[in-house]
């Protein structure tokens, strides 16, 4: 009961404990539930961008101790190297809350580390920071910094000008203005309407001309609440079930088994299995089950049976996913980008070419398929590449873009990778 | 200290009211030079240059030299690896040059510089770092100036770190690189020198070509496989290997054993046959000329037995005197013929 009205709460699925709130002194912790952001920082080494991810920490910390705790330069700027999902990634990781939302914030040293943080999806950028000096301006590497949130998809980008204090010119601020808004456009960012906020991320960390450094860091995170859009909560998205097992329970029909993967099912609702050599299957749920219980709904991250009307056993197996009809669709061709682990990482020790056939075990589904390099003049990959692929699957698979699978070969993990355009 | 600086910003003032740097002449000399914003501000400001654009461009390559000598101890671990080769194909350069960070690798002036370092190196063909750097360079005065520029306008350390000449008489040189990033450049990259007894130009149009495609090849074979070696492994590298992997498998062998007494003799024998078999291993694995190919068209063919296919069909007698291999971050890789 009280379950299912949390869930009904729009803030459902951001329900976490506070930041740094310890339940000391026996106190229950104070549960806030506010919507969830991925937010990263790029730029030039030398902009700030840490001493920006400290301000941060230190000016909301200041204001509320509950919603921060305060890093400093020396501990984000290890980036340590940690492994997702059997992959090494450099990132320095850092948890925050404003009024309105409560964020995870990335940085990384390199191109690659984002890359790979995107196809692993160990840290998926909801919005970025991008950080550039008043007094240099943008730097010729500026343009790779946009082109990579735009490969790794950042859908909003929020400007933090840093240094202004070193620049006496209001002039030359608006020609930095100018060249930014101007580098956003060339590069689909909306150039005219992305927030530039002024200000120097030192002050603000050594607590001194509150107007360029407090104000302005307050400033900026209005401005990330605001400009980057709240991403779609899994419980919001359409009703999706990877099917993982399948049963027949006499005199009931049959069940299928998995974890839901995004929104919700109510029992009586029509539904459609997709996958597999054959065609879709229209039916209707007739039951969902959790623990031997009877559920009205199931909902996105719990683990559920759902007795399928009308449906043989036979009919349904593991790889197929159970969705609200015409809402995902069963392909065999589709460009992705991979990253292909080294030896070290536990992969391949030799290179690989078109033709290259490993298993892609997509949601619940393991399919052959095989590779063809997508990338202009790319003949070979080799261990600790990442780089695009045309993949063609022997079956049709349900997927959608934007959706992660790993690549194995010989029971072993040798890639990850995203799904970025369907073919057919 | 308060009243020097009082009295700096003073005279800097008034120096802007004699010559008028206006934000349009920063911005001129920005666009001119990828300078950073206020060290073009700085450059027109001084007594010295006065607002004289010319001299605004100097100041900023002087400048850029003192910030270049700040950042020298900083760490590069990325960068590019550019690799020329001469239009007939018997000369080529490998240079590897260093940023901080992947994002610089991937900027086209950045790339343009690489490729002009390894086309200096070429056309200078020097084979050491030091010499090349103090080479006349495109449109600088020389190597280490371009560098320096470089350092200034990308704010990041940019090193020269390696640099390798490879050439055939009668034969052709074979390109790979791995990774390119634009023209030239790339992240890892081999050359492989293909030599010929007689003049290719005596073959006709179709064997000439079948014999670059094979040095092109053989290129990506280098990088693949990763030969350490071109004909053999030299005798000490054989001696390292097999006096660690005797004390590695001893030790394996004398901890499985526990507290059983074992013969030495026998310990040996059987520790011996191992490491044979693990230096018979490397021998087929790190020697470019004992490997199998990874190439697609004819995957798994001994390398040594390509070479004498395509010799007999090509009449001709066709051998790798050497190899080089670079790749950035890591040490470069030589492959040549045991000096007997």
């Amino acid at each position: 009961m009280l379950r299912n009205l949390v869930a009904k709460a729009p803030w459902a699925a951001a329900v976490r404990p506070r930041v740094g709130a310890a339940g000391s002194r026996g106190m229950a912790d104070f549960v806030r539930a506010l919507p969830h952001c991925n937010v990263g920082t790029i730029g030039h080494v030398d902009h700030g961008k840490t001493t920006l991810t400290a301000a941060i920490t230190k000016v909301l910390s200041d204001m509320n101790p509950n919603s921060a705790t305060f890093v400093d330069y020396a501990s984000i700027d290890k980036a340590p190297e940690e492994r997702a999902r059997g992959i090494t990634i450099s990132t320095a990781h850092v948890e925050y809350e404003t009024e309105n939302r409560h964020y995870s914030h990335v940085d990384c040293p390199g191109h690659a580390d984002y890359v790979k943080n995107m196809i692993t999806g160990a840290a998926t950028m909801d919005g970025g920071i991008l950080v550039v000096s008043a007094s240099d301006g943008p730097m010729p590497q500026t343009r790779e910094h946009l082109l990579l949130s735009k490969q790794v998809g950042v859908p909003a980008l929020v400007v933090f000008l840093n240094k202004v204090d070193q620049v006496d010119d209001e002039e030359l601020l608006e020609i930095v203005e100018m060249e930014i808004r101007e580098l956003l456009d060339n590069h689909d960012f909306p150039g005219d309407d992305t927030p530039i906020v002024r200000g120097s991320a030192l002050a603000a960390v050594e607590g001194r001309d509150d107007a360029i450094g407090k104000d302005a860091v307050v400033e900026l995170m209005k401005n990330v609440d605001s400009f980057i859009p709240q991403p779609t909560r899994d419980l919001d998205k359409p009703f999706l079930l990877p099917i993982e097992d399948t049963f027949s329970i006499s005199g009931r029909g049959t069940v299928v088994t998995g974890r839901i993967e995004a929104g919700c099912v109510n029992a009586g609702e029509e539904i459609e299995v997709v996958g597999g050599k054959r065609d879709k299957i229209r039916t209707t749920c007739t039951g969902v089950e959790m623990h031997r219980k009877t559920l009205a709904r199931g909902e996105a991250g719990d683990n559920v049976g759902i007795l399928l009307r009308g449906v043989k056993r036979e009919d349904v197996s593991r790889g197929q996913v159970v969705t609200h009809p015409g809402n995902i669709t069963q392909n065999t061709k589709f460009l992705c980008q991979v990253y292909v682990l080294t030896q070290k990482e536990g992969g391949r020790h030799s290179p690989c070419f078109d033709g290259y056939s490993p298993q892609f075990f997509i949601r619940t589904a393991d399919v052959t398929g095989s590779v063809k390099i997508a990338d202009d003049g790319k003949e070979m990959i080799m261990p600790g590449d990442d780089c695009t692929l045309e993949v063609t699957l022997q079956s049709p698979t349900p997927m959608n873009e934007g959706l992660r699978f790993a690549m194995r070969e010989g029971g072993r993990t040798i890639g990850a990778g995203t799904i970025s355009k369907i073919i057919e | 200290m308060a009243a020097r600086s009082a009295g700096e910003t003073h005279a800097v003032t008034a120096m802007w009211r004699r010559h008028k740097v206006t934000a349009a002449m920063v911005k001129e000399l920005r666009d001119l030079t990828n300078s950073p914003m206020m060290q073009c501000k700085k450059a027109l400001s001084d007594p010295e240059v006065a607002g004289d654009m010319e001299k605004a461009v100097e100041w900023l390559r002087k400048q850029g030299q003192a910030q270049a000598a700040k950042k020298s101890d900083r760490t590069t671990n990325d960068g590019l690896v550019g690799i020329i080769r001469s239009d007939d194909l018997k000369t080529a350069s490998l240079v590897e040059v260093t940023s901080e960070t992947d994002f610089v690798a991937r900027n086209e002036l950045f790339q343009q510089l690489v490729r002009e370092v390894a086309t200096t190196a070429l056309t200078s063909g020097v084979t050491s770092t030091e010499e090349l750097a103090q080479k006349p360079h495109a449109s600088s005065p020389s190597v280490q100036d371009a560098l320096t520029n470089a350092t200034a306008t990308l704010g990041e350390n940019i090193g020269l770190k390696a640099v390798h000449q490879m050439q055939v008489t009668n034969g052709v040189l074979g390109l790979y690189l791995h990774n390119k990033m634009g023209d030239g450049t790339c992240v890892q990259g081999a050359v492989v020198a293909l030599e010929s007894d007689a003049p290719l130009a005596d073959l006709d149009d179709e064997k000439r070509s079948t014999i670059q495609v094979l040095a092109d090849k053989l290129a990506l074979q280098v990088v693949a496989a990763q030969a350490l070696f071109l004909e053999d492994v030299p005798a000490a590298y054989i001696e390292r290997e097999r006096e660690l992997e005797m004390a590695r498998l001893r030790n394996e062998a004398l901890e499985r054993a526990g507290d059983k007494e074992i013969n030495e003799e026998t310990l040996q024998k059987r520790v011996g046959k191992k490491v044979d078999k693990i230096i018979k291993g490397l021998k087929e694995e790190q020697v470019l000329l004992n490997q199998k190919s990874f190439v697609p068209d004819h995957k798994g063919a001994k390398i040594s037995k390509l070479l004498d296919q395509t010799s007999k069909s090509a009449k001709c007698s066709l051998s790798i005197t050497s190899a080089a291999r670079f790749q950035v971050g890591a040490d470069k890789v030589i492959l040549e013929p045991i000096q007997s």
